[in-house]
């Protein structure tokens, strides 16, 4: 784990996010999360000096916390990713209790590979409506959060942090996240269809190695081949007894979300997420960006509440 | 990393191989961190995203 290269512009959450996702989305690369352009990948206060009427600096809740970090972060991905994890996003932001995205303003990505697909909302407790923006969303999720919120990993005081996003993103239930918030040993583990499943024994596959590089983590010694094991297998419910798991697949055959959500957040507590640099000074770039966007935009899926919002995010 | 000044048409693709991308007709073209540009058809811009690499090279 690599420490925030750049703790003047992003938050250490962000960058948590990032190399958590690196264990649970195979094959994905970081797009980025500060960019000198308009937006939320840039920090409120370029855009009130360059862009003063961007959309992310319109809200109250965008205005507070700290105005000196992007509030973004986008993930590149193959197809079958995007659609995956787009589909994840989705369900947790229109599912009727679940609150893992409400620090977040918005996201993109595509559930089919050819159109892109986007909600965007103006607070936690608030109803996601439909959002379009530009093809590049395609070939990376595009995620923005709230100022507020940007610096949050557990949570603030009754909003889910990034953590929560991350979640999401590996598919782990609302209901399987509410039992390990609140201590419990775990869900029973999915059937073999269930989309919480990574992989299991006797797969071979860009999952199989996200679980051994993880599992290296907990012990060097296990090999990262790619082929999903009796080796790996024993390696997992080793690695799960090491942290205390007591729920899912007794002989580590199966590797799902809830035993993906009791590792990470071992390996959080053993390797940390390094110290915060010195806070960079206000305004001090965002002067000569312009608008990267590629200008090919698409129609968005599905309507929401009746009200489409274009955007660059 | 994560501070480049955005450039009309590209779109940060991969910040730890600086690689920026661009549609163009029938595929993308991808530029390195020393301005190299190579195209890519639909294909192998997927091959990229799926595996980190593709017959060009990258």
């Amino acid at each position: 784990m690599a420490a925030n290269p750049n703790p003047t512009r992003i938050t250490d959450a962000e960058w948590r996010l990032w190399e958590q996702s690196l264990l649970i989305i195979p094959g994905v690369r970081l797009g980025g999360v500060y960019a000198n352009k308009s937006g939320y990948h840039n920090f409120v206060y370029a855009n009130q000096a360059n862009w003063p009427g961007n959309y992310s600096i319109r809200l109250a809740i965008d205005l507070s916390g700290d105005l000196t970090k992007a509030r973004a972060i986008d993930l590149t991905m193959s197809t079958s990713e995007m659609t995956k994890r787009t589909g994840f996003l989705r369900a947790a932001a229109l599912h009727p209790s679940d609150d893992r995205l409400s620090c977040a303003r918005e996201f993109y990505g595509t559930l089919n590979g050819t159109v892109v697909y986007g909600l965007i909302h103006d607070g936690p407790g608030q109803n996601w409506r439909s959002s379009t923006s530009d093809s590049s969303h395609l070939w990376h999720i595009h995620i923005s959060f709230f100022t507020l919120y940007c610096d949050d990993w557990p949570a603030a005081p009754g909003v889910p942090g990034l953590e929560a996003v991350l979640s999401v993103l590996s598919g782990e239930s609302w209901e399987a996240w509410k039992i390990r918030k609140a201590g419990g040993p775990g869900p029973v583990p999915p059937g073999e269809d269930d989309m919480g499943v990574f992989c299991k024994q006797g797969e071979t596959n860009d999952n199989v190695a996200a679980l051994q590089g993880l599992l290296q983590l907990f012990n060097p010694a296990v090999t990262a081949d790619r082929i999903y094991g009796p080796a790996t297998s024993a390696a997992l419910k080793s690695a799960l007894a090491t942290v205390g798991y007591v729920g899912g697949v007794p002989d580590g055959s199966v590797y799902w979300a809830g035993e993906y959500a009791h590792l990470q957040q071992a390996v959080a507590k053993k390797f940390g997420t390094g110290q915060k640099g010195d806070k960079g000074d206000p305004g001090e770039d965002g002067k000569d960006g312009v608008d990267g966007q590629d200008g090919i935009g698409v129609g968005s899926a599905v309507q929401i509440t009746g009200e489409v919002t274009q955007v660059t995010p | 990393m994560g501070s480049e000044s955005v450039q009309p048409g590209w779109h940060r693709f991969d910040e730890e191989r600086g690689y920026d991308v661009r549609p163009v007709e029938g595929g993308f073209e991808i530029r390195d961190a020393d301005g190299n540009i190579t195209s890519l058809d639909v294909e192998e811009f997927e091959q990229l995203r799926a595996e980190g690499y593709n017959p060009k090279g990258l």
